[in-house]
């Protein structure tokens, strides 16, 4: 492998929390592991993960207006890094948060596994949140080792 | 999202992205159409579905408490393995049958 697949690439997407960019922010992901090598698993482990995190902003972080959701891509070698941020209502107990079935909004048709997805389909998930003051969300995954 | 009455099935064929902006509209959907037919069961048409994430399960966890309090059920065909898998993960399979052809579900 040369240098160049060795190095580091840094991909920065600001978008507007709107339900329509969760399929953009799938496909951004997906072309920008095309250079990784993955696997066909791999991209869809990935699209997963970053779709329950661009829903989680855009749903809970933005419940009333919409705002900023930032997702910046990097690659170091064959390690993926993740990060979605948005600058929202934030989440006040990140632990129950992560618990699967956990929901804010029972009686709606969300499932609660959305944070359950995101830890099955990553090596891992951080989550750093402040009330509102936004929330970050850091994936990780190493790709292509196959 | 397209609907098709068939008896006293309701038979939803799901888009290609099953996600938050696509399940977005129908509960409503189905709330209307419970309205003016006589439902007992929702068949979920799978086969153009190539992306699914939690929002998905949660519109069919979501439709099946509602078949149940209505005392009908929902039925599943047409998965691909990946969404197969997801929904096994969140214990779908053990509330709904699940087919791989229309015909099948249809015959149940």
């Amino acid at each position: 492998m040369n240098e160049q697949n060795q190095g580091t690439e840094r991909l920065l997407i600001r978008m507007e929390s709107r339900s329509q960019n969760e399929a953009f922010a799938r496909a951004a992901v997906g072309a920008f592991m095309v250079r990784m090598d993955p696997t066909v698993e791999e991209i869809e482990d990935v699209k997963t993960a970053v779709s329950e995190a661009v829903s989680n902003s855009i749903l809970h972080g933005y419940p009333d207006e919409p705002g900023e959701i930032r997702m910046e891509l990097l690659r170091e070698g064959k390690r993926l890094r993740i990060e979605v941020t948005d600058y929202g209502r934030g989440i006040a107990d990140v632990r129950k948060a992560r618990q699967p079935l956990y929901t804010t909004c029972p009686g709606s048709d969300r499932s609660g596994m959305g944070f359950y997805f995101m830890e099955a389909f990553m090596e891992s998930v951080d989550v750093e949140s402040q009330p509102e003051q936004g929330t970050k969300v850091i994936l990780t995954k190493t790709i292509g080792r196959r | 999202m397209e609907y098709e009455l068939n008896g006293v099935n309701l038979i939803v064929h799901l888009p290609g992205e099953l996600d938050h902006h696509s399940v977005r509209t129908l509960p409503q959907d189905i709330e209307l159409l419970f309205g003016e037919y006589e439902i007992r069961r929702i068949i979920f048409d799978f086969s153009a579905v190539t992306f699914m994430d939690s929002s998905g399960i949660g519109a069919v966890l979501g439709r099946y408490k509602r078949m149940c309090e209505r005392d009908g059920d929902i039925t599943l065909y047409g998965m691909n393995r990946r969404t197969r898998k997801l929904l096994e993960m969140a214990g779908v399979g053990k509330l709904a049958a699940m087919y791989e052809k229309k015909e099948e579900a249809l015959k149940r």
